[in-house]
């Protein structure tokens, strides 16, 4: 029984000092001059995502219906995703086809979708919390390692991949949003046409906002 | 006996992994016409049957009641994880998930508390197909099983050993009415992911294979897949035409 809890409470001890030197570090890095260092890259990717998280907590507690917590986290939703690229990828080459109206229409309902997604999921503040791991470096920017605590459920990992201080992918135990968005979309596009892709998506925002759907 | 189910396994493995071309851990649904009518007959035995069903027991049970029974099953089925950590080189897997079933047998009283997780034991979930994955069969064509859903050729044979593990142990003591118990309150879990799905996927097959292959990565290389570019397969990212 000596095995167990020695090396995993050492490797605990280690992950958390780790941690809490990259965080000290991270939001203590300042400005200079115009272009951001990795230091302010990495505080700015952990405090998109922290502010993200809170405003969900917040959301979840004192916002009672799906409208008003939408209301409330659609402000923050445009302000830490990076709505244009995640539409951009998310189309793939059909995104190519689209004249400037049509592209930022698009972002928009996306930008309404994921708020009306944040919206519905959390909705009931079951003592759910987050904890930053860690913010790694990442050939595209940042990685922001996260865990969503829900006991008595197991936790699941969420990593935030941002890129100049704003989201563009959330991978939730090893499943990628925007991979999973790019296909499904690629999916109805080919089979259905872009048409019926936007009235999908109305018909998806419409399903989070009724509340006995979820 | 014994050995009839072994050649069934490595035909099986072999067939459905055979002359595959492509990047390794990708999505290959070679079947998939095949797959989308069992997706279909699966989605109307869940829709009219199996979740009906799970919702009932949800409504008449308590939550620590269900995370109980599921916890009992989980148990049982760790076996398969333990086998499995060391068949993959891996004995620290492997004894993570013996001193958690001892630990979850023993003071979490037959299973009934997982007590190892919040010890810092967290559930190492190996099973057989992550072992074939790591011993090199990185490429599989798609399956969907009726009623069990997603899987591949490569997985399924582990997927089965998984599902049948609680009556490869207990024999007799795991009659049928307690293998439907096991099966609903399972159901039962996958209630918000499968409602979830429902509402986020506009293709829900699709996204149901995706999800399925990302996941089986993730669990292949323990939670930690290799940091690659995760926009090397999206060329369009960088285009200076569309950059913001």
């Amino acid at each position: 029984m000596k095995f167990w809890p020695v090396p995993y409470l050492r490797k605990g001890l280690l992950v958390t000092v780790a941690i809490c030197c990259a965080v000290s570090w991270a939001s203590s890095a300042t400005r200079e001059g115009s272009t951001l260092s990795a230091a302010d890259e990495t505080g700015a990717a952990a405090r998109a995502v922290t502010r993200l998280q809170d405003a969900l907590l917040e959301a979840m507690r004192n916002h009672g219906s799906r409208g008003q917590r939408e209301v409330f986290l659609a402000p923050v939703v445009t302000a830490v995703f990076d709505l244009h690229n995640i539409a951009r990828i998310s189309l793939g080459p059909a995104w190519r086809e689209l004249d400037e109206p049509g592209r930022a229409d698009f972002t928009a309902r996306l930008g309404i979708l994921i708020t009306a997604t944040y919206a519905a999921r959390f909705e009931a503040d079951n003592g759910l919390s987050f904890q930053i791991l860690a913010v790694d470096e990442d050939p595209r920017g940042q990685v922001v390692r996260t865990r969503l605590l829900r006991p008595p459920d197991a936790p699941v990992t969420l990593d935030y991949f941002l890129r100049d201080g704003r989201i563009f992918d959330v991978v939730a135990d090893g499943v990628s949003d925007l991979s999973l968005r790019r296909a499904d979309y690629a999916s109805i596009i080919q089979s259905r046409g872009y048409p019926a892709l936007l009235e999908d998506l109305d018909t998806s925002i419409m399903k989070l906002r009724s509340d006995d759907e979820i | 006996m014994r050995s009839d189910w072994i050649l069934v396994v490595l035909a099986l493995v072999s067939s459905g992994c055979a002359s595959l071309k492509g990047p390794a851990f990708g999505a290959y649904d070679s079947f998939e016409p095949a797959n989308m009518r069992s997706y279909a007959v699966s989605e109307w035995i869940d829709g009219n049957a199996l979740r009906p069903v799970a919702r009932g027991y949800q409504a008449v049970t308590w939550g620590w009641l269900r995370t109980g029974v599921g916890n009992v099953f989980a148990n049982l089925r760790e076996v398969d994880s333990l086998l499995n950590g060391f068949l993959q080189l891996k004995p620290e897997r492997g004894i993570t998930s013996l001193v958690r079933i001892l630990v979850n047998t023993s003071v979490g009283l037959g299973g009934w508390f997982d007590v190892a997780t919040p010890a810092g034991l967290a559930d190492p979930e190996e099973d057989f197909g992550q072992t074939l994955a790591v011993a090199g069969v990185t490429r599989t064509r798609y399956l969907y099983i009726p009623v069990l859903g997603p899987s591949s050729a490569r997985d399924l044979p582990g997927r089965l050993f998984h599902a049948a593990l609680p009556r490869l142990l207990l024999g007799a003591y795991y009659p049928w009415w307690i293998a439907m118990l096991d099966g609903i309150n399972s159901r039962a879990a996958a209630l918000t992911l499968s409602d979830a799905r429902d509402t986020l996927a506009l293709d829900p097959y699709v996204f149901t294979r995706e999800a399925f292959y990302q996941r089986r990565k993730f669990l292949i290389f323990d939670g930690n897949p290799p940091r690659e570019d995760p926009f090397a397969a999206f060329d369009e990212f960088d285009d200076p035409d569309d950059a913001d």
